[in-house]
């Protein structure tokens, strides 16, 4: 049986190794963390670190868009709001001059008639 | 039986991780993300993680340390859980290639390809590194007291070695010191075991893992056979005595008339458990 296992293990091998000059072996990994930093990665974190601040800067940047779009929305809304009073008054306004035109045409009538009337009255008794 | 075990340590595999775009800077091309590591069968993938993120930090968008804890591997879209041995979780994911086709053809590489995925809401059933390296370390030592106790009766012979000795347990691991470790576990292993620490994975969608207790002998005195124990726990599997299915571990199909103390002896991962991947045939 162990003869058997042998044998697989090495044609398990043979598959599982071929080109594997063209990996870099795993330990490599664990040694270069091990490394200390050199020149260019200072300058990387210091990248890395004006990004943060940019990205954050980004993200609150947004987040004033954000409320300036619903203060401008609701400024919309208002204007709506006030466009549709203004219409209404309008016609109200134009309803209210027509009555009002009416009135004065009515009592201008009234008074004409008032007049005549009066006018008649001392003319018959004149005539007395 | 020391050359098995040689090249059950040596054993590794070729695998070609691919950083996830949300991980790197704009305009990181395709290849930039790419990273090509032989990593060794018996061992956690995660051990190398700080060092791949390393490699590649010149085009990452956050420092290692912040993203530690918020990535995880993926082949196909299936999670990579990482506290199986990585020979385990090849030989139940992608499967043993050893097709005599492909043996013969000396062009041919095999290569497995990962995701190493970032994101802040983790997938179901990952577990974050929290705590690095000490995690793993933790975790691994965990399951040799389990393994112990499943061997022995008692975790004494695991909890009994110095703080020297434990550390020097894990750092074999670490630097691939096959004398170092097998110094140790001889402490921790019998040689006439009461129970075999044994894992039997499935190769479902859901990595369904079994470990039965399994003894060394039959309940009629003979000695336990990898088909008594499959007889055991997956009596379904069998179509008239046969059983429908392969079971392989470490890369390599095993007999199912050897016996569990042997395969254990030559086969064990580096966890102190058997790993066997039970296959249905044509996986």
């Amino acid at each position: 049986m162990d003869v058997l296992y042998f044998k697989r293990l090495v044609e398990r091998d043979l598959l599982e190794s071929r080109f594997g000059e063209l990996f870099s072996d795993a330990n490599e990994l664990n040694e270069s963390k091990a490394m200390g930093d050199d020149l260019s990665n200072e300058e990387l974190t210091s990248m890395k670190f004006t990004l943060k601040t940019k990205d954050n800067e980004i993200k609150r940047l947004r987040e004033v868009i954000n409320v300036m779009s619903s203060n401008n929305k609701r400024m919309s809304d208002d204007l709506i709001g006030a466009n549709i009073e203004n219409t209404v008054l309008q016609e109200k306004l134009d309803s209210l001059t027509q009555e009002h035109n009416e009135l004065v045409k009515r009592w201008l009538q009234k008074v004409q008639n008032d007049v005549e009337t009066m006018n008649a009255t001392i003319e018959s008794h004149g005539n007395r | 039986m020391s050359e098995i075990r040689k090249l059950i340590w040596d054993g590794a595999l070729n695998v070609q991780i691919c950083v996830d775009d949300t991980l790197v800077l704009k305009g990181t091309s395709t290849t930039e993300r790419l990273l090509n590591v032989r990593i060794p069968r018996d061992t956690y993938i995660v051990v190398y993680l700080e060092g791949m993120l390393k490699k590649l930090q010149r085009f990452l968008r956050f420092d290692v340390s912040e993203v530690m804890s918020k990535v995880w591997f993926e082949c196909d879209g299936q999670l990579l859980p990482w506290y199986y041995p990585m020979g385990v979780l090849f030989d139940t994911i992608k499967g043993s290639n050893s097709k005599k086709g492909e043996l013969a053809s000396e062009y041919s590489i095999n290569v497995w390809k990962i995701d190493l995925k970032y994101a802040l809401s983790l997938p179901r059933g990952h577990i974050p590194i929290v705590d690095e390296v000490d995690q793993i370390r933790s975790y691994w030592m965990h399951q040799w007291k389990q393994a112990c106790f499943i061997l022995n009766g008692s975790s004494k012979a695991m909890m009994s070695l110095s703080i020297k000795e434990a550390k020097k347990f894990w750092k074999s691991v670490i630097n691939r010191e096959q004398d170092e470790f097998d110094k140790v576990s001889a402490k921790i292993l019998s040689r006439r075991p009461q129970f075999i620490p044994l894992i039997l994975h499935r190769t479902n969608s859901d990595l369904e893992k079994i470990q039965p207790t399994v003894s060394l002998v039959n309940s009629n005195g003979s000695i336990k056979k990898l088909l008594n124990v499959l007889l055991e726990v997956f009596p379904d599997d069998f179509t008239n005595g046969m059983f429908s299915g392969c079971v392989v571990s470490q890369g390599i199909v095993v007999s199912l008339e050897d016996d569990m103390f042997n395969l254990y002896t030559k086969l064990r991962s580096f966890d102190g458990f058997l790993h066997l991947i039970v296959k249905e045939i044509g996986t």
